[in-house]
């Protein structure tokens, strides 16, 4: 099935939305100082609790998946997220090591 | 392409996959806590490695999401990622908010 | 006072690494282990560290 042209501008009226909604929330949070050390580390601890939830849901997506439908779009696909999640994490680390 | 999935073979490798991998941990976090290796810096260095990846996971998904809306349309993959982005947007948000809340 | 790196992050609890780290300046410790060091060498925070002038 291919996405009519409907949805297509649905889908880039959507998204032209949120960068505006975010482009304001920005200026405004920027003008008031909001985004200061204590919100980055808030922000770090919440990325945390996000990034590990989203390592388990995936480790149980791809297989069950796999089990489900064989290797097929959906199980190429979770396993390439899954590798991503964790080759950024492994490269991000060497990085940062070897910068800080 | 590969169909059948093989349900002996799979739990045959799987004690195997977690004995290795829990016995190498098991050594290098034995011998990181000698060296005193998970301080401050570490939790640093590591805080910040996992942002980039969730935030480079954040620009996958998205691009995944489309490329599977025009080759396949709203099938498996198509919902999968859409609760992988769900789960991802949510977690982060209950996250914030519980954090927020302690500090 | 004639420490070894070594010696160094054993006292402060920290690796190596990071002592090597904070020599070099690229990494800002926490309050905590400022305060730390600077016990340790029996110094004021501001003796040991100073902010970068902008």
């Amino acid at each position: 099935m291919l996405p009519t042209l409907e949805s297509i501008a649905g889908f880039i009226t959507g998204a032209g939305i949120v960068l505006l909604l975010a482009f304001i929330y920005f200026k405004k949070g920027n003008k008031q100082r909001k985004f200061d050390e204590r919100y980055e580390q808030v922000n770090a601890k919440a990325i945390k609790f996000s990034w590990i939830s989203t390592l388990i849901v995936l480790l149980f997506m791809w297989l069950g998946v796999l089990i489900y439908e064989g290797a097929k779009l959906a199980f190429l696909l979770s396993v390439s997220a899954y590798g991503v999640l964790l080759i950024t994490f492994g490269v991000a680390h060497f990085v940062y090591n070897r910068r800080l | 392409m590969y169909e059948g999935f093989d349900i002996w073979s799979f739990l045959v490798g799987l004690p195997l996959g977690l004995t290795i991998w829990a016995v190498m941990y098991y050594f290098v976090w034995k011998k990181g806590k000698k060296e005193r290796i998970f301080d401050e810096r570490y939790q640093n260095i590591h805080r910040h490695a996992r942002s980039i990846s969730w935030k480079v996971m954040t620009g996958a998904l998205l691009i995944a999401w489309i490329i599977v809306m025009i080759v396949e349309g709203p099938r498996l993959a198509f919902f999968i990622i859409t609760a992988l982005w769900i789960i991802h947007m949510i977690s982060w948000g209950i996250g914030a908010f519980i954090v927020n809340e302690k500090y | 006072m004639g420490l070894t790196q070594d010696d160094l992050a054993e006292k402060l609890e920290v690796s190596r690494q990071t002592i090597i780290s904070l020599e070099k300046g690229r990494y800002n410790p926490s309050l905590l282990l400022a305060f730390k060091i600077a016990k340790l060498f029996k110094r004021r925070i501001e003796d040991i560290f100073q902010p970068e002038e902008e």
